[in-house]
């Protein structure tokens, strides 16, 4: 888990903001899907309910 | 509505993407790095969005995901959800023809969620068309009902 609790706060504002970085970029690289497991939940579900095919 | 939500920021980071991604910092016990997502549902329609968040964590083999499961009881709950709900709002402003759809990871969430749309029942029923789906059918909200997954709507002004 992400916890800088301990840090000065300039430090966890940086700190923080490369994480968001790093993810940005794996997202941009197409290394991560996050929310796959819930939206492929979400599809089931609304394909149940017959609101999409 | 929303009552001292934390600083939200939208991340934009693929120009030709259907997903969009917001993250704020929960301050409570420890500082956690909150991530919010809206990702498409159908293949090739953009009616339904998902709505889920979680913690920004870093994974030793994967890098950097959002876990949506784990409970942070970082003291902060409601401050949380209101962030999250402004969340909603601002997607809402870029997409507002859209249904989203909300399911909590657990049953318990489901109904932490439930407890919070009723609390401010008479603000959000102004704004959103809520639903729920329960014994195979979509129903109005009703704060009693144990609903499987909610599906939200902005009505139109």
């Amino acid at each position: 888990m992400t916890t800088l609790s301990k840090k000065s706060k300039t430090e966890l504002e940086a700190e923080m903001l490369q994480q968001l970085e790093d993810f940005i970029e794996q997202l941009k690289a197409g290394k991560i899907k996050p929310f796959k497991e819930q939206t492929d939940r979400a599809r089931e579900n609304l394909r149940k309910a017959g609101l999409i095919k | 509505m929303i009552s001292n939500p934390y600083p939200l920021s939208r991340l934009d980071y693929i120009p030709d993407s259907d997903e969009s991604y917001y993250s704020f910092i929960s301050r409570g016990k420890k500082n956690i790095l909150k991530i919010v997502g809206f990702t498409p549902i159908e293949k090739d329609g953009k009616k339904y969005y998902n709505w889920g968040f979680g913690d920004l964590v870093k994974y030793e083999t994967t890098g950097f995901n959002v876990d949506d499961k784990t409970d942070s009881n970082n003291g902060d709950v409601k401050r949380v959800f209101y962030t999250v709900a402004s969340a909603l709002s601002a997607f809402f402003e870029t997409n507002p023809g859209v249904t989203v759809h909300l399911k909590g990871s657990n049953q318990q969430r489901m109904n932490i969620y439930t407890k919070i749309i009723a609390r401010h029942w008479a603000d959000i029923d102004t704004i959103y068309d809520v639903r729920g789906f329960i014994n195979g059918q979509i129903e109005p909200f009703q704060e009693t009902v144990e609903f499987d997954y909610l599906l939200i709507s902005k009505k139109k002004t």
